[in-house]
């Protein structure tokens, strides 16, 4: 930029704050002056400094520091805002989707409970904010469904709907609030949630297919308003003018949307140009902004372009822009040139040379192949987790998908490089394979060890471990000599996939030839066995076999000159937490937290920064699971349950997600997995299952140990909604009954959703869940997926012989499978299957009713609640003897089966049923029927049967619904 | 807003109208709803464009008023516009190796497709799917090869017909009915040296038969058939074209195709000896796939004399094999299968993860290479459970 748009004045400072998140969140009038001075300076350390964490630790200190009300919402409002910055930088889309999905509950909650019209107004505009992000996200996931998972496409509409819609509502109130507002700065934010309820519903439009024909007409209509209003020659108008052009293009209508990208770079072009010139007064922000907006809709205009292979139009339109960033950006040292890259917006101008570079490598033509490459590759390197990066990976994978003859091996490492740290092995193996063979001989000695070692520790990565000992014996015997420090590493890499491969194959002597060619490989790069190597490997071999006391001391005695040291100092930390000894590991992880505070490392110590960071890392890591133990709990360190220390314990696991999960992340699943079990503990059971989430796309071994802690706890929700509903139905009261019916369906529900989740996932699902999970369908009356969970129970448990299992088999599962059987209504088979079974198991009583079922029939209600005869084989009368003469023994067994006992009652329904359709041929049974009515209604009519809960007013019904026949 | 700074000049109407005056000389095209590109094998893609017909000449498409041919040879794929959901969701599964799937929902979305051009293609992919799922069944690549039949007869001037011809012989092969499938290959081998097709079709032609040879224990001829593809592949690798990638695939399988006759054999000591030939041939394209088959001989030698010192020689092979293979086919995919297979064989002599690793290797080669025969191989081994 120009120098003289380099001063800033105040009004052209309000002009670009719509730009920002802060443009639609006014400060808050001060209640606190301190409060409100701390919750500003660390709101800017955020904002404009991005220190994400230090901001985060800050808000922890304020939630204790202030605690009133009106404070702790402003303070609460403010971590959401930090979440949202923090999941924006987030390069896991699972992570992200779970991070925005929080900031929007969390705001949502925020809303409905503070009475602040300050804060309230901030959340506001934070909502908008999430909103506008989340959604981009789901439509870039949208995108990727429509070419790859058509299936997905609706479920991430009907999302997108729902969060789009509530941004436009959070608009609309915001316009609300401000529309009589004639302070200047008020008016821009009234303006600003103006355009941005255009853009929601346009995006709106872009994710929904079926409901485009009428939104972008809505849309464009808001922001059409909005011009008029505004002035279509501010700043604000011509911002609504770009909004209407990609309204028209998502709309389809191409032409239009081209002409007015057109119309606004040229616009942008003139003002710019007669600012320059003095023939226009316009703030040197404002000359920014519109700098950097003209990129933004030229990117755009590319796309466009670039999708309707308009190559001469793209050509022309990149020579325009080269010059317009000749004109108005910052000129070269001494009157050269400037770098296009630099003079340009580091995001939309990189977007808009990326699109040339699509156009670039579209062209076939090897030279601009290579440029493109090139250029792509540089954007690649300035944009490590942002969109843009995101955007240029992208095309530098469509182009060497597409011009393989053209890559070198050095750009093929780095594709390898990305899918090793994307943790997808195979492919970097694939990648790492081709780069090798790729590579030239200049290349094979800068980074020919570096892919080995890479390759050699995907296959290891992924328990692949002769092929890693193998590959890294290949990659020392080839290039070894041109890097001795990395080849001691990549050797002391080698000496652990080695000592893997023996456990794996038990030391076998058939494989002596490998282990030997390896052993030789370590001994001739792994350097000088020095003490402190050896007592690193000690320390290290004694945790592993527990013996953690013996690990300190090894740990301990290493020398600050070794290059793990300070990785030792805190193992020495993890051995006191092993040990029991919370207080010394903390203080051995403070100590050593002062130590390298006074112990700067030099820049160009890579590997040290890196160990510096795996060790804070790990510490950090190690507290937050005490922190977990001290609060949860540990049976082997004897360590009671505290529930006070439940926040402290949260706030830690979340401290060391935010900050640290991307560095140890082979340690996320048990944060995660600790994360889930507190809030399931205290009943939190949404944020659970949203952990749950996140830890079975990471880990679904861990996954699958909290789903059963979560599944214990919807368990008891479910208990404690049946006796709600009970006591709603045994006081009569109807609404309350309903309300209590239909929160227990929802918790059934939700309770037999985890359980399915957990049985499809986890190897050898526990029985209890099973038979739990089995018993809640049943009462959602959902038979198949009774049937399924029954069967799932037989094939893992079926031929279990420990006593309590097989009971549990025998007297619960199996009869189920007949019970789901004969409720799907597939009688004949049914009952042919219930006879096989009762002649191996002549003392299975619950067989003898399920027959007699089969044969008689029973009594319901359907969906809409009308009553519905099942006939069953239609054999009433053999009904009623299987039952009245086999089945009673145990049906009224005593003493288990109380008079007036809901088993008791279902004993006389199931009886009466049977001899009540007898009836109808039979006088005697009608008269059995008479009689059987009669002891179920005395002494007190049904009233005792009402009681009973559910079943029993279920069971209460059916009589009053089956009156016997009048003498 | 009077905070906003105000240009004097702009105005909304003329800022729409100002677009003629730009200076970019738009062509006029960008208003075209349909706008497929056609891929090329040399990398460049033709965008924006309608394809509008097929002939066995070549693919015939429409930019605005300019209307062109491109040869067939050049056309590596083509990205279709506005493409019903089925096509999408038929492309997917095809891309997983869950063809059976594929095959239904490329059939749908013949059904569904508007376009004439798209509904021939989505009867091609459909019989494309149909031949690859068939790889287990006699019934099913029956059925495949009369509906290949079937799509040839009505789409004779296609510029797929050679694969449909050498899809047609593969069906046949599948289906048992080895001596049609080697007439139908005949005539592919012949039709693309009459009528001037690109050299790759002879090369593919005479490797399906090879298979097809392998298949009726012909074991002699197979491996004539085999050193003919590779000789075929090598002959035309020497003019570059945008075949090259796979006539050197072709040239490697037609060599491991020899090789694996006398597995077919069951002369597993000539098999491994052939194959260690091939890796110490000094060319480096060998090397992995000499390894993978030498690993495959020395597991069948293993199974055959259930000595366990043989797993682990089939292991060290196999595993040379999967850190050397650079271009990422056949030999990575047999390599893991195998490894896979070993582990079975000596689980109680490793540690007790020997299955779940097993299970990994099939899952790997299931999940990395979809298309490789040895994907189905793995399947079969996973379902054992």
């Amino acid at each position: 930029m120009t120098a003289s748009r380099c001063q800033s004045t105040k009004s052209s400072q309000i002009a670009l704050l719509f730009l920002t998140v802060s443009a639609l969140s006014p400060l808050s009038f001060a209640q606190s002056a301190k409060a409100d001075r701390e919750i500003a300076f660390v709101r800017g350390l955020a904002r404009e400094f991005r220190f994400l964490s230090l901001a985060q630790a800050e808000i922890g200190r304020l939630e204790q520091a202030f605690k009133d009300g009106s404070t702790q919402d402003k303070i609460q409002q403010l971590g959401i805002e930090v979440s949202l910055m923090t999941a924006k930088l987030k390069s896991d889309r699972n992570e992200q989707r779970a991070a925005y999905k929080q900031a929007l509950d969390k705001t949502k909650e925020l809303l409905e409970r503070s009475s602040d019209p300050a804060v309230v107004g901030e959340a506001r505009g934070t909502l908008a904010d999430a909103v506008q992000e989340f959604g981009q996200f789901l439509n870039e996931e949208l995108d990727e469904a429509r070419n790859t998972a058509p299936e997905r496409v609706k479920e991430l509409e009907d999302e997108a709907a729902a969060t789009f819609k509530s941004g436009a509502e959070a608009c609309d109130k915001v316009m609300e609030s401000l529309a009589a507002e004639k302070d200047p700065e008020k008016k821009l934010q009234h303006g600003l949630a103006w355009l941005r309820k255009g853009v929601l519903t346009r995006e709106h439009a872009r994710a929904v297919k079926g409901e485009r024909e009428f939104l972008i007409p809505r849309a464009i209509t808001i922001l059409e308003d909005l011009i008029l209003e505004v002035g279509e020659e501010t700043a604000l108008g011509l911002r609504g003018l770009f909004e209407v052009a990609q309204c028209r293009e998502v709309g389809g209508d191409l032409k239009d949307a081209i002409d007015t990208y057109q119309g606004t770079v040229k616009q942008i072009s003139t003002a710019l140009k007669d600012a320059q010139e003095g023939r226009l007064q316009m703030g040197a922000d404002t000359q920014e902004f519109l700098f950097n907006m003209a990129q933004e809709v030229a990117a755009k205009l590319a796309d466009v372009l670039f999708k309707q292979g308009d190559v001469a139009g793209g050509t022309e339109l990149f020579v325009m822009m080269r010059q317009f960033l000749a004109d108005n950006g910052e000129q070269g040292e001494k009157g050269q040139k400037a770098d296009d890259l630099e003079v340009c917006d580091p995001r939309w101008g990189h977007m808009l040379f990326l699109a040339e570079c699509r156009f670039l490598a579209d062209s076939g033509d090897p030279a601009k192949v290579t440029k493109a490459l090139e250029v792509a590759q540089k954007i690649n390197d300035r944009h490590p987790y942002d969109f843009v990066g995101v955007r240029a990976k992208a095309v530098l994978r469509d182009i060497l998908s597409a011009q393989q003859k053209l890559i070198s091996g050095k750009l093929l490492f780095e594709v390898g490089k990305g899918e090793f740290q994307n943790k997808n092995y195979e492919e970097a193996v694939k990648g790492l394979r081709k780069a090798i063979a790729a590579m030239s001989p200049t290349e094979q000695k800068e980074i020919g060890l570096d892919a080995w070692d890479m390759l050699g520790k995907s296959y290891g990565l992924s328990d692949r471990f002769l092929e890693a000992v193998i590959a890294l014996k290949e990659g020392l015997a080839r290039h070894g000599g041109a890097d001795k420090t990395k080849a001691e590493a990549m050797a002391d890499v080698l000496d652990k996939a080695l000592s893997n491969l023996k456990r794996q194959t038990k030391n076998d002597t058939a494989l002596s030839a490998i282990y030997d060619e390896a052993t030789s490989a370590v001994l001739a790069w792994g350097g000088s066995a020095t003490g402190d190597k050896k007592l690193f490997k000690d320390g290290a071999q004694f945790f592993q076999e527990r013996k953690f006391q013996e690990a300190a001391e090894a740990y301990g005695k290493i020398t600050t000159e070794f290059l793990q040291y300070e990785v030792a100092q805190v193992r020495i930390g993890r051995c006191h937490q092993a040990l029991g000894d919370f207080t010394k590991a903390r203080q051995t992880f403070a100590d050593y937290r002062a130590w390298a505070a006074g112990k700067a490392i030099e820049d160009n110590r890579k590997d040290k920064q890196q160990l510096r960071q795996s060790a804070m890392t790990e510490a950090a890591f190690s507290e937050a699971v005490m922190g977990y133990y001290e609060a949860y709990g540990n049976t082997e360190l004897k360590l009671q349950k505290d529930l006070t220390k439940y926040p402290a314990a949260m706030a830690a696991l979340n401290a060391y997600r935010t900050n640290h999960a991307k560095d140890g992340d082979l340690s996320l699943p048990i944060i995660l997995d600790f994360l889930g079990r507190l809030h399931a503990d205290q009943g939190q059971m949404d944020q659970a299952d949203q952990i749950y989430a996140e830890l079975k796309k990471v880990d679904a071994a861990t996954a699958s140990r909290l789903a059963t802690e979560m599944f214990r706890q919807h368990l008891n929700i479910v208990g404690n909604l049946e006796k709600e509903q009970t006591a709603a139905l045994a006081g009569g009261d109807k609404t309350a009954a309903e309300a209590a019916t239909r929160a227990l369906e929802d918790a059934r529900k939700k309770l037999t959703a985890l359980g399915l989740d957990y049985a499809a996932n986890s190897p050898k699902p526990q029985l209890g869940v099973l038979v739990n999970t089995m018993n809640s369908f049943e009462q959602l009356a959902d038979w198949k997926k009774v049937d399924e969970v029954a069967q799932k129970a037989l094939q893992l448990y079926g031929n279990e012989t420990e006593a309590k299992t097989k009971e549990v088999m025998d007297l619960s599962v199996r009869p189920k499978i007949g019970e789901a059987m004969l409720r799907q209504k597939q009688f004949t088979q049914a009952h042919e299957m219930l006879v096989a079974a009762e002649k191996a198991n002549p003392n299975q009583w619950e067989l003898k009713r399920l027959i007699a079922l089969a044969l008689g029939g029973w009594f319901e209600f359907d969906e809409r609640g009308a009553a519905v005869r099942v006939p069953g084989l239609d054999k009433p009368t053999e009904a009623y003897q299987k039952y009245w003469v086999e089945y009673k023994q145990w049906g009224l067994r005593q003493p288990d089966v109380r008079k007036f006992s809901i088993e008791w009652y279902r004993f006389h329904w199931e009886a009466y049923w049977f001899a009540l359709q007898a009836g109808a041929k039979d006088p005697k049974a009608k008269e059995n029927a008479q009689t059987l009515f009669r002891i179920a209604k005395s002494t007190d009519n049904f009233a005792s049967l009402k009681k009973l809960g559910a079943e029993g007013n279920q069971l209460a019904r059916f009589f009053d619904q089956n009156k016997p026949p009048v003498k | 807003m009077q905070s906003h700074p105000k240009t004097s000049t702009m105005n909304l109407h003329r800022l729409v109208a100002g677009a003629a005056a730009f200076g970019i000389a738009l062509s006029g095209l960008h208003a075209q709803k349909i706008a497929d590109t056609v891929v090329k094998k040399d990398g460049s893609r033709e965008r924006g464009v309608e394809v509008t017909a097929f002939t066995l000449t070549g693919i015939k498409t429409k930019k605005g008023a300019e209307e062109r041919e491109i040869p067939p040879h050049q056309v590596a794929d083509i990205e279709w516009s506005d493409l019903p959901e089925t096509f999408v969701s038929g492309r997917t599964a095809m891309a997983r190796g869950d063809f059976d799937s594929a095959r239904q929902l490329f059939g749908e979305a013949a059904n569904q497709a508007t376009r004439p051009v798209l509904k021939t293609e989505a009867k091609f992919l459909q019989c494309r799917a149909a031949v690859a799922s068939a790889a287990t069944s006699k019934q099913a690549a029956a059925d495949a090869a009369g509906a290949t039949r079937a799509w040839l007869s009505e789409s004779a001037d296609n510029w797929r017909v050679p694969e449909g011809m050498l899809l047609l012989g593969r069906a046949l092969r599948l289906a048992g009915t080895g001596a049609d499938a080697e007439t139908a290959l005949k005539e592919l081998d012949d039709r693309a040296s009459r009528d001037g097709w690109s050299p790759v079709w002879a090369a593919r032609a005479k490797f399906e038969l090879a298979l097809a040879q392998v298949d009726q224990n012909k074991g002699g001829d197979a491996r004539s058939s085999f050193q003919s593809a590779s000789s075929a592949a090598d002959l035309a690798l020497g003019t570059p074209s945008g075949d090259d990638a796979e006539l050197k695939q072709i040239k490697i399988q037609g060599r491991v195709g020899e090789g694996e006759t006398f597995l077919a054999e069951k002369d597993f000591g000539r098999a491994a000896e052939f194959f260690r030939g091939l890796a110490n041939s000094g060319q480096a394209e060998l090397v992995a796939a000499g390894r993978a088959g030498e690993g495959e001989a020395r597991y069948q030698m293993a199974v055959a004399s259930k000595n366990l010192d043989e797993f682990r020689a089939a292991q060290i092979a196999l595993a040379h094999a999967s850190v050397l293979d650079h271009t990422s086919g056949e030999a990575s995919a047999k390599a893991n299968y195998y490894l896979g297979m070993c582990l079975l064989a000596l689980a109680g002599r490793d540690d007790d993860s020997s299955k779940a690793r097993a299970n990994a290797y099939f899952t790997l080669v299931i999940k990395a290479y979809p298309t490789s025969r040895w994907a189905v191989a793995a399947k079969a081994e996973l379902a054992k459970g």
